[in-house]
């Protein structure tokens, strides 16, 4: 499969989830602590803008709508780094801590995302100032004090509920990083691969910056690495220790294949590029794309789930189960599309295969959904409760949040789609 | 605001803001080297990073001749190998084409024995070389004692003029045309003999083997692989 395939069925998973996921937060009637039931909306905005970017980038720049898919993928990726930013300030521990300072930093969040789609719009896609990486810096710096401080403190190293509260740090982290967690050798390396990864090129302070929020995710990376190899040392293994190490293996050997290789296409090292041999193209499309476009979203599934951002019950049973099944059935076909292009199969055994597989992906919902709605994991708010503050919302604060978030994206298509029909330059709209 | 509702409450509680301070600590080491890496150690490399190398690919090649003869009797196959350890050449010698002349004459002495017809050929294996070439010349007969020439392209795009090319690397080219795998193998050479009676045969007891001289060329190349400044 191409990667511009994995694109559009990465675009599909994240769309679908982000859809059904906010269906989910309208329709559940039981009651949720407002950041998480912030969380859950920001969650699934957050999938809804991948969703919209790379279904648009799939079809290609190739086309005569390119202006159109460059600026709706670039706009949407700034709405999802600044919902990024957004859902590190209040979960898992809420930094903005009243509504005072939550109404603050949305509104600032907001504000530097408009600065950013004006900068591109106005000046330069390329601009330093349309860049899009503070994101990694912003979040991987919470999630990983978060991280650093749950999973070592003092007397709680087996508490459930406080080391939860790690887990879902590294599990977010990993959610929006994982992808550059697979070239962090590189970063230590000096190689090519790490340091030639940049957004559009052309700029050499955002080709900086840009690399620079890659390697603020690597360092984060390196320190949670750290970290659960000394928790593991003191025989304090947990599951998400299992996922850290899975993947800075994965990065010890993409190392091993991607060491010499040059320019790697646009953004987070997730295309190859065109001196990579059949060799590494492959490798790169069953690491970083698969993680760039099919595990964010499981990852995600997983989140709103297991950590009660989105609690189920029997009114919303169906609609969640639907969703487990969109996900598992969509992301285990695209996989064996993936494997079928590495092992040609015929498409008899193919059909099979697929068939036993999405038997499987339902079989396993049946077997694990319920064990992964039944018993969410709550915060250590008896333990820990200054951590978490109460506040009181309004029912309207969780709409206007959904509002907002449907009025920016729709804007930020619009304006693609008015820049596209006016043949703007994207790279030298400062000129004009 | 009280205590609680700050930020500071958030560093400090626990731990006096160990985790704050440790991360900070590496986030500012990390991005330090990170920032020197850049900018210092590898300025140059990305500053270059998309301009397209050109590199010129510059050939110097050599003959190695010999020849070999051989007595052929009628109806009979005979099979000349060559090989580089045959030819006494450097195992990664580049070879790029061989070329056998064959020629013969009439040597029975008979007054007007006609030329023997005289069949050559190689078989499409035994040795790694670009069997698919159309310029190949892979077999040839004849009888009236014309001489013959067969070749076989051993290096895939081989031509023997310099050239300049574009893009990729210099290891990717070095890569192109130093595998040492062409010329690999034995190659040989078949030559079977009929011999057409003179009229006064029955006289002189008949024209039965042909000598065949074979003439073998194997071009070889050094390849010289220079990066030419933009």
């Amino acid at each position: 499969m191409a990667v511009d395939g994995l694109l559009a069925v990465g675009g599909i998973l994240s769309l679908a989830l982000g859809a059904s996921g906010l269906i989910l937060t309208r329709s559940q009637k039981q009651e949720i602590i407002w950041n998480k039931r912030f969380a859950a909306q920001i969650l699934c905005w957050i999938f809804i803008c991948k969703g919209i970017a790379n279904g648009v980038r799939s079809v290609g720049f190739e086309g005569e709508s390119w202006r159109f898919v460059l600026y709706s993928g670039h706009f949407t990726d700034q709405v999802f780094a600044g919902a990024v930013m957004l859902l590190a300030l209040i979960f898992p521990v809420p930094l903005l801590r009243t509504k005072k300072q939550f109404k603050f930093g949305a509104l600032a969040v907001l504000g530097y995302t408009l600065i950013s789609m004006g900068a591109a719009t106005f000046i330069s896609i390329n601009t330093p100032l349309a860049g899009l990486a503070d994101a990694y810096i912003v979040c991987g710096f919470i999630w990983g004090t978060v991280y650093l401080k749950f999973r070592f403190m003092s007397n709680y190293e087996d508490h459930k509920e406080v080391q939860g509260v790690s887990d879902v740090a590294i599990l977010l982290f990993i959610m929006v990083t994982g992808h550059i967690l697979f070239r962090w050798v590189g970063f230590l390396t000096r190689s090519n691969y790490f340091y030639f990864m940049d957004i559009y090129g052309g700029n050499i302070t955002s080709d900086y910056l840009w690399s620079m929020g890659l390697a603020a995710a690597v360092i984060f990376g390196i320190v949670i690495l750290l970290g659960e190899i000394y928790q593991v040392a003191q025989g304090n293994i947990r599951g998400t220790s299992y996922v850290i190490f899975t993947y800075m293996i994965i990065g010890v050997v993409s190392h091993i294949v991607l060491a010499g290789t040059g320019l790697s296409g646009s953004g987070g090292g997730t295309d190859a590029g065109d001196g990579y041999t059949k060799w590494q193209g492959i490798w790169t499309e069953i690491t970083s794309s698969v993680h760039f476009t099919m595990m964010r979203p499981i990852l995600g599934l997983y989140i709103l789930f297991h950590y009660g951002l989105v609690k189920i019950t029997e009114d919303n049973e169906q609609v969640g189960k639907t969703m487990a099944i969109v996900l598992i059935v969509v992301a285990t076909s695209a996989l064996l599309e993936i494997i079928q292009s590495l092992i040609p199969l015929t498409e008899m055994l193919s059909a099979g295969i697929l068939g036993i597989a999405i038997a499987f992906g339902i079989g396993w919902e049946e077997r694990s959904f319920q064990s992964l709605i039944s018993n969410p994991l709550r915060f250590p708010i008896r333990v820990k409760g200054l951590y978490f503050p109460e506040l009181e919302f309004e029912r309207s604060s969780y709409f206007a949040l959904d509002k907002g978030m449907a009025i920016l994206i729709g804007f930020v298509v619009f304006l693609a789609f008015i820049l596209e029909l006016s043949s703007a330059d994207p790279f030298t709209m400062s000129n004009w | 605001m009280n205590e609680e509702q700050g930020i500071r409450f958030l560093i400090t509680d626990d731990d006096s803001g160990r985790s704050f301070a440790l991360l900070s600590l590496a986030l500012v080491v990390g991005l330090a080297f990170h920032a020197y890496t850049f900018n210092v150690t590898k300025a140059n490399d990305i500053a270059n990073k998309y301009a397209v190398d050109v590199y010129s690919i510059d050939f110097e090649h050599y003959d190695v001749q010999d020849s070999d003869s051989l007595l052929i009797a009628n109806g009979e196959v005979d099979v000349l190998q060559l090989s580089r350890e045959i030819m006494g050449v450097d195992e990664g010698s580049l070879m790029a084409q061989i070329t056998f002349d064959v020629s013969y004459s009439e040597s029975s002495g008979q007054i007007g024995d006609p030329c023997d017809e005289v069949h050559v050929s190689i078989a499409p294996n035994g040795m790694e070389a670009d069997w698919q070439n159309e310029n190949n010349i892979l077999s040839d007969s004849n009888d009236n004692c014309d001489p013959m020439t067969l070749v076989v392209y051993v290096y895939p795009g081989y031509v023997g003029e310099s050239s300049e090319v574009v893009g990729n690397s210099a290891k990717y080219w070095n890569d192109v045309w130093t595998n040492e795998t062409y010329g690999s193998g034995t190659i040989e050479l078949e030559i079977s003999v009929e011999t057409n009676e003179g009229p006064t045969s029955f006289a002189t007891g008949g024209d039965d083997n042909e000598e065949i001289n074979v003439q073998w060329t194997v071009s070889f190349f050094e390849v010289e692989i220079k990066s030419i400044p933009s």
